[in-house]
């Protein structure tokens, strides 16, 4: 990590001065932090602006902003404008993530209507550096067990006043048949526990959040697809096993 | 909606005026609210909508579903507006901060289904995060501070966060 990248939060706050900005777009094609980091915080924001209290604006207003963009002239072809490139995000690690992490995460809880991408996951196991924030316990990035199982999926460990919370998100889930759910388990010593159940969206999305005791020790992840929500123990196709 | 959200601008991209109007009507007052988020200032709030609607009529800034829903990227446009014009104000360093007339807006109440859902929703999010955490939000986003000033404003003590970000 470079110390360009400590510029990623004023780039987007617009606090370099021109110079500074165009030599961190110049960075900013090199460094796949920065754009990973980028693009969570995108995301990660990215409806952060439905929170505004509704105000009504003067009743005029309409009027003058439509007459000062039609005094413009008008669209023709759209104009092929350099805007910056969407990357994919693998890991990060700077400080205000964790906080946008823990937002984002909330956020889901129980509403799997946000963001597709969640703040992705550090190296395996690594602990994400707190620094002002302590509720983020851990993140994992999951491996499909098989190859041509083709889901992304992030584990996270969140802690809560009493307990912990295990919130697990997937991408590129393809629809279990009829009542088939995914259950995600964890395990101590071979023996699983149910850690949540979720169904994809049609987007082929999906979350779980759970409630453990982190006084289990659980020493392992999995995720199978179950003939339907009540499986005590795992009886379907394992789409996934890993190790925390 | 979403649906309806981009046969609407597919319209306004060929230069239907009346499509840029039902933009208005359906996102005037969500970006207006925004961008009065952002500025507690009425009058710069609306500034800010009329130069969204012309990036957008004027295809300066142009939508296609790789950027995601439509209304997210309305509302960066707008936070992105909103940050440039506070950039210019720095620099120009008109620190004449008396905002005239500066009466608080009557709040409102929304009949757009997606902002009042999705209000709800991150609100609740919001609120179960620690005050600390909210604060950064409101810094980092609302403000648009730069980093330097939102680690003074949180008490993290700078040495940390470049301890943590890699500088010495
Ligand atoms: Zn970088």
């Amino acid at each position: 990590m470079s110390k360009r990248c400590d510029h990623l939060i004023d780039y987007m706050n617009g606090h370099l001065s021109e110079e500074e900005k165009q030599a961190f777009e110049v960075h900013l094609e090199t460094c796949s932090d920065c754009q990973e980091e980028l693009n969570e915080l995108k995301e990660l924001t990215s409806d952060l602006g439905f929170l505004s209290e509704p105000i009504d604006p003067p009743p005029s207003m309409k009027e003058r902003v439509l007459s000062a963009a039609f005094e413009e002239k008008a669209p023709t072809e759209p104009e092929k404008v350099s805007e910056p490139v969407e990357f994919k995000p693998k890991k990060k690690n700077r400080w205000i993530m964790p906080t946008m992490a823990a937002a984002l995460m909330l956020s889901l809880v129980g509403n799997a209507f946000l963001f597709t991408e969640l703040a992705s996951s550090p190296e395996e196991g690594e602990e994400i550096p707190s620094v002002s924030i302590d509720s983020l316990v851990q993140q994992l990035s999951l491996q499909p067990s098989a190859e041509d199982i083709p889901f992304e999926a992030r584990a996270s460990f969140v802690d809560k006043d009493q307990h912990q919370q295990l919130i697990v998100e997937a991408d590129q889930l393809s629809q279990p048949a009829d009542t088939e759910v995914y259950q995600v388990w964890l395990l101590k010593d071979e023996e699983p526990y149910r850690a949540g159940t979720f169904t994809p969206g049609e987007d082929g999305s999906g979350m779980s959040t759970f409630d453990i005791d982190p006084e289990m020790g659980f020493d392992t992840i999995a995720i199978t697809i179950e003939p339907d929500e009540t499986s005590e123990q795992p009886e379907g196709e394992i789409v996934l096993l890993q190790e925390l | 909606m979403p649906k309806k959200d981009v046969d609407v601008y597919v319209r306004l991209r060929q230069g239907d005026k009346d499509a840029l109007e039902l933009m208005y009507d359906r996102y005037g007052k969500l970006l207006y609210s925004f961008s009065y988020k952002m500025t507690e200032d009425q009058q710069f709030s609306e500034e800010i909508v009329q130069e969204v609607f012309i990036k957008i009529w004027t295809q300066k800034s142009s939508y296609d579903e790789t950027k995601g829903k439509f209304s997210s990227w309305l509302l960066t446009i707008t936070r992105n507006t909103v940050i440039d014009h506070l950039r210019k104000k720095r620099e120009t360093a008109s620190e004449i901060a008396t905002k005239e007339m500066a009466e608080d807006p009557d709040p409102s109440v929304e009949d757009q289904v997606e902002w009042n859902e999705k209000r709800g929703v991150v609100r609740e999010a919001i609120e179960q995060l620690k005050p600390e955490q909210q604060n950064v939000i409101v810094l980092f986003y609302y403000r648009g501070l730069s980093q330097q000033k939102i680690a003074d404003q949180c008490d993290i003590p700078l040495g940390t966060v470049k301890g943590v970000s890699g500088l010495p």
